[in-house]
């Protein structure tokens, strides 16, 4: 790998945000064990992120999507990117929503990485990051949700389901998605049809239970 | 302590900014998320604008009104002109306007912050 310094003091400086203590430490305990590394901070909220960025602590974040208070990840990404071009950003989460990594890569953020289902240890992506690569996975882990699996659905059909579980009425869901309260309708059934359940209740608890599908913030 | 605080806290001791808090903050997520996140952005006001020393935060609770309020000032320079509400404003009162409160600013004399938040 190229670019990754030798001196101590001349180590990327990571900036670890994750809310859950188990792998938070297990990041902490890559970076320092790395040697090419040094641990810049660990935090658990997403909004604190931008600080230490500000200050000039930080050449990669390890970012988690969903943490503490519900702060979101991929905002406090945008807000730095558009701010710090130049620090690193690999997003790291375990949630398989489909929807992530279209933003992630609108926002510019450079590499994102599952945590359970990731082929490339998490130093390969940094290494790779580091040097000026955009490491990406193809597409989302695939879910099963009832009989149908994440992959059998479309961009609609999810983004349907993703104001479905806000508890949204047809109409709502119309208004926002520009389409007729007839055509949503349609798709909540063909959504029932795939999936096996008979309600939309059923339909939006499952959705939001196996992640597929996550509340904006 | 509350995480906020201690983040807060954590956040300050790493660019030598002395926190001096006073008052009792609430437990409630949403105020605490509040407190963290404009208590962060004015953190970083004072350091790299006003070249501070020391942040102060007081924390009031009103009870008869069911409010609590947070007041930060700083030791630092005063502001040369106007303070044009720009990224780090504009993130507080989006913090502040989704937990139904209100916020005010000076920066006629030494700069000032101060939120009003209902207690839930």
């Amino acid at each position: 790998m190229e670019h990754i310094p030798e001196k101590p003091n001349q180590r990327p400086r990571v900036l670890i945000v994750e809310d859950q203590r188990m792998p938070a430490q297990v990041f902490a305990q890559n970076v320092t064990e790395s040697g090419r590394y040094q641990l810049a901070e660990s935090i658990q909220s997403a909004d604190a992120a931008y600080f230490y960025c500000a200050t000039g602590q930080v050449d990669l974040v390890l970012m988690d999507v969903i943490t503490k208070f519900g702060a979101n990840g991929l905002n406090a990404s945008a807000r730095i990117k558009r701010a710090f071009p130049q620090i690193k950003i690999i997003i790291v989460t375990s949630y398989p929503e489909v929807g992530w990594l279209d933003r992630a890569r609108q926002i510019g953020v450079d590499s994102f990485w599952y945590k359970e289902v990731a082929a490339e240890p998490l130093l390969s992506v940094m290494d790779r990051t580091m040097a000026g690569e955009s490491v990406y996975p193809d597409r989302s882990p695939r879910v099963q949700l009832g009989a149908a699996s994440s992959y059998d659905l479309s961009k609609q059909e999810l983004a349907i389901l993703r104001d479905l579980i806000t508890g949204a009425t047809n109409a709502q869901i119309a208004e926002k998605n520009h389409l007729a309260p007839s055509t949503v309708k349609t798709y909540i059934e063909r959504l029932m049809d795939k999936t096996g359940f008979r309600s939309r209740t059923e339909l939006a608890v499952r959705a939001r239970e196996c992640g597929l599908v996550i509340q904006k913030e | 302590m509350e995480y906020a605080r201690a983040e807060l806290e954590k956040a300050a001791s790493t660019i030598g900014v002395r926190l001096l808090a006073e008052g009792e903050l609430p437990e409630s997520e949403i105020i605490q998320r509040v407190y963290l996140i404009s208590g962060l952005e004015c953190l970083l006001n004072a350091y790299q604008h006003a070249g501070a020393t020391e942040m102060r935060i007081v924390i009031l609770r009103n009870k008869q009104r069911r409010t609590v309020a947070l007041r930060y000032t700083n030791n630092g320079s005063r502001p040369t002109g106007r303070i044009q509400p720009a990224g780090g404003l504009q993130l507080i009162r989006s913090a502040v306007e989704e937990a139904h409160g209100a916020m005010s600013y000076s920066d006629q004399a030494d700069f000032s912050l101060e939120i009003e938040l209902p207690m839930p």
